[in-house]
């Protein structure tokens, strides 16, 4: 090793040098690095998300018999609970089909449910996203909606060869279009920071000034499909106070999200199906 | 050989540190608590190596943290590359196997890598105030985090030089 290394003047020129060089480095080199370093580093995350689910599987086969036949049991209560209502949904659906034929309405978008594993989390207070292991070759497509058991989760931001970046609805950059639960007319939700230890929260704008909300009956804020992204009805959260916007317009108001947003394992991507157009 | 091997154990140990602690974040997420110990990848670097040789770990680990984040790629290479020049010179008017030295410029390394995201971050999106008290939060956490390995990372870092023939005894004190 050297004795000295750093020469100020040396070192100054080296830094300018380097930072010239970066600046005066094409977009499509920089495109093309900022992938490549992506790719070269997504293996070792797909490889220990499976790690993980392996040793979660080694861990369940040390349950007992009688508690693989209890949750076995329960799970066949569930299903049957849930085959009555496909039935009741197909039903549903074929009378909205007839009854769009009859108006002569357009149809509502159709999406396929692309379920797949979290294999990263990071939420820190600049940015709140999560990497899922499927990307372009599942043909998951950019600002695609992404949802779970308990509504919705966030937008497709970047994709890549077998994984995807999704940002999260308590970023705040996030925003979408949403309504309250039995009224129709449309607000915006808007993702803010979060602070630690806390649930995540985002804030709703926009609400009418007619409409009221108390912190005993909080208000279901579902998703609106006005932004084309998301279908109508998806659980964003919930909201107990509103209070008059600075414009005494319309009134805004904190957001309670699910705290399981934070730590989801599996989430579900829609996909858009392209309808055929009848010629 | 024996540079280039020093080169290779110096950045495979910093791909190491970069796995554990994006694996720890992703751990932390579920209390919405971030780690951020980038001074880590640039203390070894700084304090032991040529200006070239310490540039080239430098400038891999900047490029691979920036593949992740959502921010104008490079900026954590200029940012990385600026500490990095800083903290080579200081390396040169401090007792380099004084940890409580190294302790207090890995802190600095840090903190000021932090203050420029949050100030990048504001710029780039709305910053409220729960913006700035996530982040101040976020930052003593990392930087007491920091303070409890950044000796015995450093340490441990030299023992593998050592192990791949670096001599410490040849030089001259480097203050």
């Amino acid at each position: 090793m050297p004795k000295k290394r750093f020469y100020p003047k040396k070192t100054l020129a080296v830094i300018i040098v380097l930072l010239a060089a970066w600046w005066l480095t094409p977009t499509f080199i920089r495109s093309f690095t900022r992938v490549s370093f992506f790719e070269f580093q997504a293996p070792l995350w797909s490889v220990s998300s499976h790690l993980t689910e392996m040793q979660q599987f080694w861990s369940l086969r040390s349950h007992s018999k009688f508690e693989l036949i209890e949750a076995g049991s329960e799970i066949a209560r569930l299903n049957a609970a849930q085959k009555l209502r496909l039935q009741e949904f197909e039903s549903q659906q074929v009378e909205l089909a007839r009854l769009e034929q009859l108006l002569n309405l357009p149809s509502y978008p159709k999406f396929r449910y692309e379920v797949t594993r979290v294999i990263r989390r990071d939420m820190s207070g600049w940015w709140q996203q999560m990497v899922i292991r499927k990307g372009k070759n599942y043909n998951i497509p950019n600002g695609a909606a992404v949802v779970y058991s308990g509504g919705v989760v966030g937008r497709v931001k970047e994709v890549h060869a077998r994984t995807a970046v999704i940002e999260l609805v308590s970023s705040r950059t996030f925003r979408m279009a949403a309504h309250f639960k039995n009224d129709e007319r449309p607000v915006t939700y808007v993702g803010v920071s979060n602070l630690s230890f806390s649930i995540p929260k985002g804030q709703v704008a926009h609400v009418q000034v007619n409409l009221t909300v108390n912190p005993e009956n909080p208000r279901h804020l579902l998703s609106s499909r006005l932004g084309g992204v998301f279908p109508d009805g998806l659980t964003i959260g919930w909201v107990d106070r509103l209070t008059p916007s600075n414009d005494g317009l319309f009134k805004t108001g904190s957001v309670r999200l699910d705290k399981r947003l934070l730590s989801l394992h599996e989430v579900a991507v829609l996909i858009p199906i392209e309808i055929p157009q009848a010629e | 050989m024996k540079r280039h091997n020093q080169i290779l154990a110096i950045l495979l140990c910093n791909l190491f540190a970069y796995a554990f602690v994006r694996e720890l974040n992703s751990a932390l997420a579920g209390f919405s608590v971030h780690l951020t110990i980038d001074a880590l990848f640039l203390l070894v670097p700084a304090l032991y190596f040529p200006i070239f040789d310490g540039l080239i770990i430098v400038a891999i680990m900047a490029l691979l943290t920036d593949a992740w984040l959502p921010v104008p790629y490079g900026t954590s290479l200029i940012l990385f590359v600026i500490a990095y020049g800083l903290a080579g010179l200081a390396s040169s008017r401090m007792h380099r196997e004084n940890n409580s030295q190294i302790i207090w410029l890995a802190l600095a390394i840090n903190g000021g890598f932090m203050l420029a995201l949050t100030v990048l971050m504001a710029y780039l999106g709305p910053a409220d105030l729960f913006y700035w008290i996530r982040n101040t939060f976020d930052t003593i956490f990392s930087l007491a985090v920091l303070a409890l390995v950044a000796g015995w990372w450093v340490d441990m870092q030299r023992a593998l030089l050592t192990y791949f023939g670096a001599n410490f005894a040849s030089e001259l004190p480097a203050y």
